[in-house]
């Protein structure tokens, strides 16, 4: 098992630490969206501290029809000026011609889509000339279709510089909610797919499970994301706090638990 | 096409709370309508009502937390009754594009106001500015638990919004 980079999804209120240059993040993920309105200098200058992800949110890959040429000119403007190593996407839908639903949503497990998804993620890959990494998204919606959930992910990441990008706490809280177990979801990879991995704590509402990325990281994750590790390849592994975001030490000992969690330490 | 079509069907499914109701008692005819082919009718018709809605509402869900983050104040003034009244509001109003959250929270707050309902003006006069091509704004605008004037100055320097508020008189801001 190699050892890959472990680093921070890029937020707003984290921005002055990391222009700091912090010892211990070894990459940013740049939430694509947030750059969009930013100025050219502003994004090349993380660039050049950090290695950089940059990861979409609504390039809407599972609508219908040509991808939003707008949205994908801006996403590979903030992917050429910060100089990504990678740029990722959900598998997933946000909208349609009728509708922008402004979320994630999943996509029916069909060949047809299969088609669709593969052909949005070839023209991402045109657009930006860098590996795609696609990542699975949680839902309370389970749709139907002709492959279950890793195998349409197989059949996707055989797409050449195109790999997984596991959201390790997705997939726990998936398997809470649908009751499957998480181990044998990840046993049905294809070896080798996953390249990236997402995580943060998960929380609780009504009883369920939520991604609402607002909590420090629980053991039962850092144990999933162990056994992810074990199996793949993986290059970065990037910590993804939205809400209540901890400060300076609290997040380093974050990166810390992780980099012991996957013996990178 | 089985599956593509079914996208199209599912968003009008999710943003649509009286077609999930139908959908939930007659789900094949709820199909037919929507005028699907069979693959991804019988798709749809495999569908989980409960979990759609559970779908639909994590979506309102993520809006609202962002719309109660843009506007804490708003929220905080509408108290017990904010969850609902952003459920009628946001069933009606699909905010587009990157910047849909400050829009989403802009539209909110209009929709409070044509209803009479309470909001933050200088919350509001903030989210306007930001969201506008100016470069600095000076306005007087009524705020807090009296209604006091006060007097708002924007203006965007070094990439970033900068604001005071020069409260007129005693009161809560």
């Amino acid at each position: 098992m190699r050892r890959g980079l472990i680093g921070l999804g890029h937020r707003p209120s984290l921005a002055s630490w990391l222009a700091s240059g912090v010892s211990g993040v070894d990459c940013v993920e740049l939430t694509a969206e947030h750059f969009f309105d930013a100025p050219d200098q502003a994004i090349s200058r993380i660039g050049d501290q950090y290695v950089c992800s940059v990861h979409g949110l609504g390039l809407s890959l599972g609508t219908p029809g040509p991808l939003d040429a707008v949205a994908l000119r801006n996403y590979a403007r903030v992917a050429r000026l910060s100089n990504a190593r990678w740029v990722s996407e959900h598998v997933a839908f946000t909208r349609t011609t009728d509708v922008d639903l402004g979320h994630l949503n999943p996509v029916a497990p069909t060949r047809d889509n299969l088609t669709l998804l593969t052909d949005h993620v070839q023209q991402v890959q045109e657009a930006t000339t860098r590996p795609v990494r696609l990542e699975n998204i949680t839902t309370p919606l389970r749709l139907p279709g002709s492959f279950s959930e890793p195998e349409f992910l197989n059949a996707l990441c055989e797409l050449p510089n195109v790999g997984l990008l596991l959201d390790v706490t997705n997939l726990f809280i998936n398997a809470r909610t649908h009751g499957f177990d998480a181990e044998d979801w990840l046993a049905a990879l294809q070896p080798g797919i996953v390249c990236q991995m997402h995580i943060v704590g998960y929380g609780e509402e009504h009883g369920r499970l939520v991604d609402d990325h607002r909590l420090p990281i629980q053991p039962a994750l850092l144990d999933l994301m162990a056994v992810a590790a074990e199996r793949h390849d993986v290059e970065a592994v990037f910590v993804e706090r939205d809400l209540d975001i901890p400060g300076p030490p609290e997040l380093a000992g974050e990166l810390s638990r992780v980099r012991q969690a996957l013996g990178w330490a | 096409m089985a599956g593509l079509e079914l996208t199209v069907a599912l968003t009008r499914l999710l943003s649509d709370r009286d077609l999930r109701r139908r959908f939930a008692v007659d789900r094949p005819q709820v199909a037919t309508e929507l005028g699907l082919q069979p693959d991804d009718a019988a798709i749809l018709v495999g569908i989980d009502p409960a979990a759609l809605d559970a779908q639909a509402r994590s979506l309102v869900g993520k809006r609202r937390g962002e719309v109660a983050r843009i506007a804490p104040r708003t929220w905080s003034l509408l108290g017990a009754t904010g969850r609902e009244i952003f459920n009628e509001y946001a069933s009606r109003h699909w905010p587009e594009g990157h910047r849909r959250h400050p829009h989403d929270a802009l539209a909110f707050l209009h929709f409070l106001s044509a209803r009479g309902l309470p909001y933050d003006a200088v919350e509001k006069l903030r989210i306007e500015t930001r969201l506008s091509s100016m470069r600095w704004r000076v306005r007087i605008v009524r705020s807090g638990r009296w209604r006091l004037p006060g007097i708002y100055c924007g203006w965007f320097t070094r990439g970033r919004w900068k604001e005071r508020l020069v409260h007129i008189g005693p009161g809560d801001m």
